[in-house]
């Protein structure tokens, strides 16, 4: 007497083809969009080394021309470069091991590189919440900074 | 004695792991989702608001005349439609992934994964307008 297949316990999901198809398409544009925005952000920061000695016109036109002035300036737009650079640097780093893992696991049937690579995906978007979090809780600071100076 | 095989060699199956990254990439894109569109929503009324202040205040730095102007709302308008689809495509994600999980059913978890293709494709986009316009302002 033959008894059913009882291995697949309830909780399994399987991977069917139209799934493998759509998860192979999300990693391929995944990965293009991985090099492009960390090829973006290089570029930024080129563009600011090379515009480093530039004041910006809006300071001009208040009259803030001198060297402190400049290098407030200056100081600020590294800074800010240096600090999403680090972001892009790790963004990119998860984007493109869920792309690459994702497509080779897929390829070789391998659920273990594909459970790798959806753990990348997920550690892409938890590194995008964190960031939201930060920066709205800095936001919020400063309006009631603001808020706070304003009423007394 | 056949050895029982709970699964062809050309079938995968998500084990609890893969199971709990996907409700966990769910999560974290809805929560994204969610703040980027109210961001949006509040710039939007913000512009809607203060369109003369803002318009002034551009005319100021560059000479800007009624084609000109025109042109300037064109692209605010398109730029804030991609970032509508761009942010839409990524809560479809969310909530498919979400839905497939709890049904164990793989062609919703597509239909996710369909709408995270999206996302990525408008991320691409974006990118390369920003590429070019550094490249405009370098060159």
């Amino acid at each position: 007497m033959e008894y059913p297949n009882t291995n697949q316990s309830l909780f399994d999901l399987q991977y069917n083809e139209n799934f493998k198809s759509q998860l192979r398409g999300a990693a391929v544009w995944g990965g293009i969009a991985a090099i492009l925005s960390i090829g973006s952000t290089l570029l930024g920061l080129i563009q600011t080394f090379m515009t480093k000695n530039e004041i910006p016109a809006e300071f001009r036109a208040e009259g803030f021309e001198n060297s402190t002035m400049r290098n407030v300036a200056t100081g600020g737009n590294i800074v800010g470069t240096v600090i999403s650079l680090i972001i892009s640097i790790l963004l990119f780093y998860f984007l493109i091991r869920f792309s690459s893992l994702t497509k080779t696991g897929l390829n070789g049937n391998n659920p273990e590189m594909v459970s790798s690579g959806l753990g990348n995906l997920s550690s892409y978007f938890i590194t995008i919440g964190v960031i939201i979090i930060i920066v709205l809780v800095i936001f919020l600071i400063a309006i009631a900074g603001i808020a706070a100076s304003a009423g007394s | 004695m056949e050895p029982n095989q709970s699964s062809s060699l050309f079938e995968m199956q998500a084990d609890g792991l893969a199971q709990s990254r996907l409700n966990s990439i769910s999560k974290w894109s809805k929560f994204i989702a969610i703040v980027v569109l109210i961001m949006v929503i509040i710039t939007a009324i913000f512009l809607f608001v203060a369109k003369d202040q803002i318009i002034e205040a551009f005319s100021s730095m560059v000479a800007l005349d009624n084609r000109a102007t025109g042109v300037l709302i064109g692209i605010i308008v398109v730029v804030m439609g991609l970032v509508i689809i761009w942010i839409v495509a990524l809560f479809r994600a969310a909530t498919f992934i979400k839905q497939g999980l709890l049904s164990k059913n793989s062609d919703r978890l597509a239909e996710g994964f369909k709408a995270m293709r999206i996302f990525f494709v408008i991320s691409v986009v974006f990118s390369v307008l920003s590429i070019l316009s550094a490249l405009t302002s370098m060159f």
